[in-house]
């Protein structure tokens, strides 16, 4: 950092100064430590980290999720070498239905590629390659470092900080992927750490596939992430990401760019992980793309999921539909927002946002923030929000069909979640995302 | 046996049944008819336990079981099931799934295994074939964008997987067509046996030409005021419910 940069700056705060202090302790461990460039692009990322600090209630797009409060610790950092003491069973830390799901698999492990649990160097059409070794090589780092960070994003800034690992997948032109691909990016047992990582994912002309990623903390722990999404005309991505882990804190921006006549259908979802801010940047740049979100979360005890989109529908005759459902009890918290811009020329946009919440206790908050910023005149744009309790005559109803109360409620919130699953064309990993409503139900 | 005995029920203070007796025998149907607004749909809530309806005297047994000291899911063990004149819809849970519930909830309260789902399956097949409902239509949420028709057609075909003992029609032929009509009498006909009572509520006589009944009471103002034979339905008919106090229909 130059003495300029700080001079025009504030002071760090203690929370800023956490993470100041991380990089410091750990920039000459970092994968690509030894080349000049690579730490050049580290610390640009962590000046722009510096320029932003840690966000607080009155940043706008952080109003209803003040980070210095909810996360006002910094983890030591895993991924750096020698490898942290772990001991980890995938089906242990993500389930069986989604252990045994039918799926190519890339698997991280507290911030470290494992080859060994991965099945994914095995699908046709495919290419994979780990960040951190893509880094420590001077002829594939220029690659990742190409790309520019996306501006006021902090979590992107962060993750390009401390990257340890992460996927570089390609998907070849009118490649039908079999089955889905999972990045699975696990924290597992022992002292509480610190993971970051980055995705960068292209998906080629034409291409079918869905991707799910899945991030779990089985113990304390911090998981930062960015993805980065291009996907080429008339492909169609089917994108779960899903996240859980309740003593396990995650932050994660996604910026995802459509061509022409591309499809996107992500399903965001949550399961009471302590923390949670989802981020995705979606912009369609060719004309006749279409996306489809759906996010669902499900929160108990002092849960805070905090869903953040930006629909960008920079080209004309876009679709996009986003639909949030929310059950929420105790005292946790479940934030929804979505902003829908329709660029000048972007006509014939098709826009409709909703968000639905249940909320399940007294104490329970549901904040949703719809924003439409419009600036073409022939579009449909249109939002809405409920926000209740379960429906009585519904409860009724199936008691009277002899189906106990505690029952009769589970039914009926799996029933609600279960709107945003339904159009996942893949009944096996449908029914798997089921069986984690259905945990958290019984749990 | 069900046993009702002055009956009073009030719903935010408003005193619906006042006084109510009937009784009905097992193996055979009875008819309630009256005039809107007589109680007849309050006495089938309050036969199923909803919780708006607060019951200020009288009883209510079914096999010498109280039914007034149990919860709506526990009457349904008891083997009572109420028909509703408005089944509710349940976005996103799927008939199946809902039928496959409701029928395991109470095989688990008489101490029996699940229901394995090819046995579930083929009992529901061939119910639904009687009722004309395609496995299509169970496959969506429970009476989510179905018709009036579908409904009622929806409600008999739980009635006859649950197997119930007591069944309470109310307005079953509401909204109906006649072939709709004859085809959800058929399946209440079916259901016809000696260890069942069934209890056919109706503003009209019509449903009454395909469930026959033993029996036939006139409700009005929250009780039963005049009880005979199936020729009774008849009468009605002719005269309409002016003698009993209302507005003609």
């Amino acid at each position: 950092m130059t003495i300029h940069q700080t001079a025009i700056r504030p002071a760090p705060t203690p929370a800023e100064q956490r993470f100041l202090d991380l990089y410091a302790s750990v920039a000459g461990r970092l994968p690509g430590a030894q080349a000049t460039e690579v730490r050049a692009w580290r610390e640009a990322a962590l000046n722009r980290f510096a320029a932003l600090g840690v966000p607080h209630r009155r940043v706008e797009e952080w109003k209803y999720t003040d980070l210095r409060m909810l996360m006002p610790d910094v983890l030591p950092l895993a991924g750096l070498l020698p490898a942290m003491e772990t001991d980890v069973s995938v089906e242990a830390a993500i389930g069986p239905p989604l252990a045994h799901l039918d799926a190519y698999r890339a698997v991280f492990i507290d911030g470290l590629f494992r080859p060994d649990l991965s099945t994914l160097q095995d699908a046709p059409g495919v290419s994979l390659q780990a960040v951190r070794a893509a880094l420590e090589s001077s002829s594939t780092r220029a690659h990742i470092m190409q790309s520019t960070l996306p501006e006021r994003d902090v979590i992107a800034a962060l993750a390009n900080v401390f990257v340890t690992d992460g996927a570089i997948l390609s998907i070849q032109p009118g490649t039908q992927v079999k089955k889905p691909i999972q990045l699975i990016n696990l924290c597992g047992n022992g002292t509480p750490r610190l993971v970051a990582t980055q995705n960068a994912i292209a998906i080629g002309e034409g291409a079918h596939v869905s991707l799910i990623e899945i991030e779990a903390g089985q113990a304390k722990c911090q998981i930062i992430s960015s993805t980065r999404l291009s996907i080429g005309a008339h492909a169609a991505v089917r994108h779960v990401r899903l996240n859980f882990g309740e003593a396990s804190k995650h932050l994660s921006s996604a910026a995802i760019v459509l061509a022409e006549g591309a499809k996107y259908d992500p399903v965001q979802m949550t399961v009471n992980a302590a923390l949670t801010r989802a981020q995705a940047n979606i912009r369609f740049e060719g004309p006749g793309g279409r996306c489809h979100y759906s996010g669902a979360m499900m929160l108990r005890r002092r849960s805070h999921a905090d869903f953040t989109l930006l629909v960008d529908h920079a080209a004309p005759g876009c679709q996009s539909r986003e639909l949030a459902k929310a059950v929420v009890d105790d005292h946790s918290r479940g934030v929804f927002q979505a902003k829908v811009v329709v660029e000048r020329g972007a006509q014939k946009t098709d826009g409709k946002q909703m968000s639905n919440a249940l909320l399940l206790s007294d104490e329970a908050e549901f904040d949703s923030k719809p924003e439409l910023e419009i600036f073409a005149d022939d579009v449909v744009c249109g939002h809405g929000a409920t926000a209740g309790q379960l429906n009585e005559d519904q409860l009724f109803y199936l008691r009277a069909r002899g189906v106990p109360e505690p029952e009769a409620r589970a039914l009926l919130v799996a029933g609600f979640i279960g709107e945003a699953l339904d159009n996942i064309e893949n009944e096996d990993l449908r029914a798997a995302l089921q069986e984690k409503v259905n945990d958290w139900l019984f749990a | 046996m069900l046993e009702i005995k002055n009956l009073h029920a009030e719903i935010d203070g408003e005193e619906i049944l006042r006084g109510l007796n009937l009784t009905v025998p097992k193996g055979e149907v009875h008819a309630i008819m009256g005039p809107n607004g007589s109680g007849k749909s309050t006495l089938a809530y309050v036969l199923a336990g909803k919780e708006e309806y607060e019951v200020t005297d009288g009883t209510i047994t079914w096999e010498n079981q109280n039914l007034l000291e149990m919860e709506p899911d526990e009457r349904a063990h008891a083997g009572l099931f109420l028909a509703f004149q408005y089944p509710m819809e349940i976005p996103g849970v799927a008939s199946l799934t809902f039928l496959r519930a409701a029928l395991n909830a109470q095989r688990k309260a008489r101490g029996e295994s699940e229901i394995s789902i090819p046995d579930f399956m083929r009992a529901v097949r061939s119910e639904a074939e009687k009722l004309s409902i395609s496995m299509d239509m169970l496959k969506r949420p429970v009476n989510t964008g179905f018709s009036g028709g579908e409904k009622k057609r929806h409600e008999i075909l739980q009635m006859a997987l649950l197997k119930p003992t007591l069944c309470v029609l109310d307005e079953t032929d509401s909204g109906l067509d006649i072939d709709a009509i004859r085809i959800a009498a058929e399946g209440v006909n079916s259901l016809r046996s000696p260890d069942r009572a069934i209890v056919v509520i109706t503003h009209y006589q019509r449903l009454l030409n395909y469930i026959v009944p033993d029996q036939v009471h006139v409700m009005a103002r929250g009780q039963i005021v005049r009880s005979g034979g199936k020729e009774l339905a008849l009468e009605l008919e002719q005269s309409g419910y002016a003698a009993y106090g209302a507005e003609a229909a």
